[in-house]
């Protein structure tokens, strides 16, 4: 235990005076949450608080259509050429009609065109529906009841949706925390010790390998573990005040942040803990096959990629939790987070089995990493 | 009583299809109280058959005995008898002086006055005026002083030390050679690699020449000086280097 406290002491030393530490460490959780709150108050902004614009080309009889659209909470522009508007980023949907065909301009690249032009495709259906009932009083004819259905959809994906999309950033933005936190003292204290031509001197002495090894694991770790902390704390004490106050009442059924309670709090340490622990064996043995700090940044920056990618991918296929994600670490860690930060009630047996999953991954992290640190073309690969 | 014990060392390479014979099958062994220096030219396998005996890699085929402990088999027991000094490593560029002082002599000793032996090297080594620095702003010289100083402090009966006097002008070179004479005195075991023939003839009691990953010759201090009398220290190596 002796060995293990003066190997800590070295290699928490040396990682703490090194620049790029305490940028992980603060400075990106320090001005990444604000930048986060001002890309979602863009999003929710539009959302909730503009009204969406339809530009609308003159035809006969459009003043109805034009008084439907605004009943139904659109601002209406009357325009010559709606295709541009919409193009121009000038109005979200247009609309116009020639030879009895309405035709509805939308942005394939922007969400909200995309959802308010089949809001404005309900409108035309139910103003049809009205105008063919309307005919068939005056002929004196009645539709039969087979076809007298109404059909109403409930638009959930629009306020969920922003719920959802908002909770998976913030998540990603903390799992991407830990990742890079734990980047450079990996770096520092496995391929470091190659590049400087350290580890040579640092075998010789007689500490054993599992306490060289858990020595660097454990300072990889609290630097990884404490940025994602001072992350989650920054967003605690900003964004339940300064971004609810920027979401709309009718918005915050679905939608709020709040200070979890206690348990919720313990939960969110064990996990974030428990993450950093795993992501920092990771980058330890990725570090452990280069030779040089290039080649280590390389090889950590194209297997965080190889993780993110595939796990934003995956989170948007599959936004509702399911019980066999439990199983898959890193996605389990995604949807514990998403769930306490949400603030829904805890689910045991997810959260059970995510932390034996994950246990037991970093069990198996851990020997190969004592495998790896065994090995002399791993070692001595200068 | 020999100390260090090397029974039919190996060690081979392999770079792409080449086999490469780093350390080829070398016995000796090194008594308590003797200094034994490995003299070889570049590449001869002087660093490969250090490293094996400090237990840091581990040989092909032969073995190592430190005392009666087997360094193959247990490695962590027997280094805690050994000081390693590598040749060619680096130091912790961040670290103070004084705190590399203090966290490698204490992966050695557990000894409660470590920190006056500390005091004595840091003003035997004359490196008073650097403590406070960090490592990556020491010269050459000071650097090699600071590497050997935790075995200083510590003193372990078997020393291991590949190009003691690397990078140090004379006068820093004398200081670590009187103190590897002292050693000599209280019973340690020092075994030492160099290229420097006057080094291993000022030093050694034995010498073992290596080349070619193969020990070609061990001679006794006296027997080389009585062969020195009729030819030079460098006539003596290269015919050795040539039989």
């Amino acid at each position: 235990m002796n060995n293990l406290f003066w190997l800590f002491k070295k290699e928490f030393l040396e990682v703490i005076r090194d620049r790029r530490t305490i940028i992980y460490l603060f400075v990106i959780p320090v001005i990444g949450i604000p930048l986060i709150l001002v890309f979602i108050s863009n999003l929710i902004g539009p959302h909730y608080q503009k009204k969406p614009k339809v530009a609308l080309k003159e035809f006969v009889n459009y003043e109805d259509i034009k008084k439907l659209l605004e009943k139904n909470g659109f601002e209406v522009i009357l325009s010559q050429n709606p295709d541009s508007m919409v193009l121009n980023k000038k109005s979200n949907v247009g609309l116009s009609y020639e030879k009895d065909t309405f035709y509805i301009f939308y942005n394939m690249r922007s969400v909200k065109s995309l959802s308010k032009n089949l809001k404005i495709e309900k409108i035309l259906s139910a103003y049809k529906a009205k105008k063919l009932d309307e005919f068939l009083k005056e002929k004196n004819l009645k539709i039969p009841d087979f076809l007298n259905f109404k059909l109403k959809k409930v638009p959930l994906f629009t306020k969920k949706g922003i719920s959802e999309t908002f909770f998976f950033l913030m998540v990603l933005y903390f799992v991407v925390i830990i990742i890079q936190s734990a980047m450079f003292p990996a770096i520092e204290l496995v391929t470091g010790e190659k590049e400087r031509k350290t580890l040579e001197l640092l075998l010789s002495y007689p500490a054993k390998r599992i306490h060289l090894i858990l020595s660097k694991l454990f300072v990889i770790f609290l630097f990884s573990f404490s940025s994602s902390f001072i992350a989650t704390s920054i967003y605690f004490l900003i964004f339940p005040k300064v971004l609810m106050g920027m979401v709309p009442e009718k918005a915050k059924e679905t939608f709020s942040i709040f200070f979890p309670p206690l348990s919720k709090i313990i939960l969110l340490i064990i996990f974030m803990a428990l993450l950093a622990l795993l992501i920092s064996s990771v980058e330890m043995i990725v570090a452990s096959f280069a030779r040089t700090f290039k080649e280590a940044q390389t090889l950590l920056q194209n297997s965080f990629l190889f993780v993110i990618l595939p796990l934003f991918f995956f989170l948007f296929a599959v936004p509702e939790i399911k019980i066999y994600t439990a199983f898959i670490p890193l996605i389990n860690f995604i949807y514990v987070f998403k769930l306490l930060f949400e603030g829904q009630k805890i689910f045991l047996i997810y959260y059970s089995i995510s932390l034996i999953v994950n246990l037991l991954f970093f069990i198996i992290f851990l020997i190969l990493l004592i495998r790896l640190f065994e090995r002399e073309e791993i070692l001595f690969r200068v | 009583m020999e100390f260090i014990k090397i029974l039919n060392l190996k060690k081979y390479f392999k770079t792409g299809k080449k086999l490469i014979k780093a350390v080829d099958g070398i016995s000796f062994e090194v008594k308590s109280g003797e200094i034994f220096a490995l003299l070889g030219p570049n590449g001869a396998g002087k660093t490969t058959t250090l490293r094996m005996i400090a237990g840091i890699m581990k040989p092909d085929a032969g073995k190592v005995y430190i005392g009666e402990i087997d360094m193959i088999e247990n490695p962590d027991r027997a280094r805690k008898i050994i000081g390693y000094l590598p040749s060619d490593t680096g130091l912790y560029p961040r670290l103070k002086v004084v705190e590399f002082l203090e966290i490698f002599s204490n992966l050695y000793s557990k000894e409660n006055n470590l920190k006056s032996k500390i005091e004595n090297v840091i003003d035997r080594l004359e490196i008073r005026d650097y403590v406070d620095m960090k490592i990556e702003n020491l010269s050459t010289g000071n650097m090699q002083k600071v590497l050997i100083a935790p075995l200083m402090i510590s003193e372990p009966p078997v020393l291991i030390l590949d190009e003691p006097a690397k990078g140090l002008d004379v006068p820093s070179a004398k200081i670590i050679e009187d103190y590897l004479l002292e050693l000599k005195k209280k019973g340690k075991t020092i075994l030492i690699s160099t290229h420097i023939m006057e080094q291993a003839e000022y030093l050694a009691d034995r010498i073992g020449f290596l080349f070619d990953g193969k020990l070609k010759k061990v001679c006794e201090k006296q027997e080389l000086l009585k062969e020195k009398e009729n030819k030079s220290l460098r006539k003596i190596f290269m015919e050795v280097m040539n039989e």
